[in-house]
């Protein structure tokens, strides 16, 4: 190219180069461009046979396409290997980066239906539990709904990170119903001392309170109380179960529901106090 | 060759001039050609493509590396083609890797679904 511009009639040196273009190039050549060109037009071919990245992909494919054109351009007029090989070579990159992205488009879209289906299954547990008769004994007819924080991991008080966005939707609540309040019940499961799980049970009430006081929310509005592992939500018996119960319900409600005081654990007191829970760690739940 | 008549009138010399690569005045191509590569190398690296995909991200790498290397000496040719295919390649390198992470995490999923399904049937029937 360069040979061209060089030249002051460049029409003439260009006639030149063309004219030699029709020469017969080496049979190696003719063969390694054959093989680069064939080879990146299965990879192009492979990718736009492939749905998804007709859906998912398009652009990279059309660039992709668009570069084995060059490199049969290349070849077919000037008979330039490197040139040829280098846009086959890159037809062939694209091609493939066309399949990637489209196959991460299509696990996406399975991540989206299994959530979905997740989703499903939780909110069936959910009404499973609603069933049984071991509902809370406080629900009252003011009660505007509950929300239960499960999936604390065990012994432990610290509020699952997937709960944060309930956390946030009770506060929200809180906030555009200032008439109500919110009580607060830990729970645990079955494993461990009762004695210990009174106390963690508390925790992890304790913890959805400070929440809640971090979001405004002011504390005269806030009860909480430890049912320990007595009064379980769901069978400690399976696994997801025992999941359930290492929660926190919150219970939002008219006056009624909130109207024990702050740190209230009348008839637990004996084994609420979070020194003792401290103390009672080894024998806890968090032996399971 | 519709190049050739572009000399056929003086204004048009610069624009043939920066459409076939001249060394002094491509080189603002090949700067940007070169700038897009390492971001594409940046990016690939960002998404995790030198443990995921070592082959195509040192490659990439490498390429650029030599196409840095072309450019200082004025290859402007071979500097181009260098950087072009090291863009290529952490564009590949970057997609399996994203795809790599999409799959994962899809059948992490499912395999958490099939534990809950599992632990629902178990659930629903008493021991």
């Amino acid at each position: 190219m360069k040979h061209i511009v060089r030249s002051t009639t460049g029409a003439i040196v260009a006639g030149m180069i063309v004219a030699g273009c029709s020469t017969s190039p080496p049979a190696s050549e003719v063969e390694a461009a054959q093989t680069a060109i064939g080879t990146a037009g299965q990879a192009v071919d492979h990718a736009a046979a492939d749905p998804n990245v007709a859906k998912y992909a398009p652009s990279e494919l059309e660039r992709a396409s668009d570069s084995l054109h060059k490199a049969t351009v290349a070849w077919n007029d000037k008979h330039d290997l490197q040139a040829t090989t280098h846009l086959a070579y890159l037809a062939q990159q694209r091609a493939a980066t066309a399949q990637e992205l489209a196959n991460q488009r299509a696990s996406e879209e399975t991540l989206k239906l299994a959530a979905a289906e997740r989703d499903r299954a939780l909110s069936l547990v959910s009404a499973e539990r609603s069933r049984k008769p071991s509902a809370p004994p406080e629900q009252k007819h003011t009660e505007q709904g509950q929300q239960s924080l499960a999936g604390f991991a065990s012994g432990t008080a610290k509020i699952p990170s997937d709960a944060m966005p309930k956390i946030d939707e009770l506060a929200n609540t809180l906030k555009n119903n200032p008439g109500q309040n919110v009580m607060i019940e830990g729970h645990t499961d079955n494993v461990g001392a009762p004695a210990h799980n009174q106390a963690l049970a508390m925790k992890r009430a304790e913890a959805v309170r400070d929440a809640l006081l971090s979001r405004g929310i002011d504390a005269s509005r806030i009860s909480v109380r430890s049912y320990g592992e007595e009064n379980p939500m769901a069978s400690n018996d399976t696994g997801l179960g025992r999941w359930e119960n290492r929660s926190a319900q919150a219970i939002v409600g008219g006056t009624g529901a909130g109207t024990g005081a702050v740190g209230s654990s009348q008839g637990w007191g004996a084994a609420t106090s979070s020194g003792q829970g401290e103390q009672g760690g080894q024998r806890g739940e968090n032996g399971q | 060759m519709m190049l050739a008549h572009l000399f056929h009138h003086p204004s048009r010399v610069l624009a043939g001039c920066l459409l076939l690569g001249l060394s002094g005045c491509a080189s603002e191509a090949l700067n940007q050609q070169l700038a897009t590569s390492r971001e594409a190398v940046d990016q690939a690296k960002m998404a995790g493509a030198a443990e995921t995909t070592p082959a195509e991200f040192d490659s990439a790498v490498d390429k650029l590396n030599r196409a840095n290397a072309a450019a200082k000496e004025r290859h402007e040719d071979d500097a181009t083609r260098l950087a072009q295919q090291a863009q290529v390649d952490a564009n590949l390198a970057r997609a399996k890797t994203d795809s790599t992470q999409a799959r994962l995490a899809a059948a992490e999923v499912a395999k958490s679904n099939l534990i809950l399904r599992e632990a629902i049937n178990r659930a629903n029937q008493p021991q």
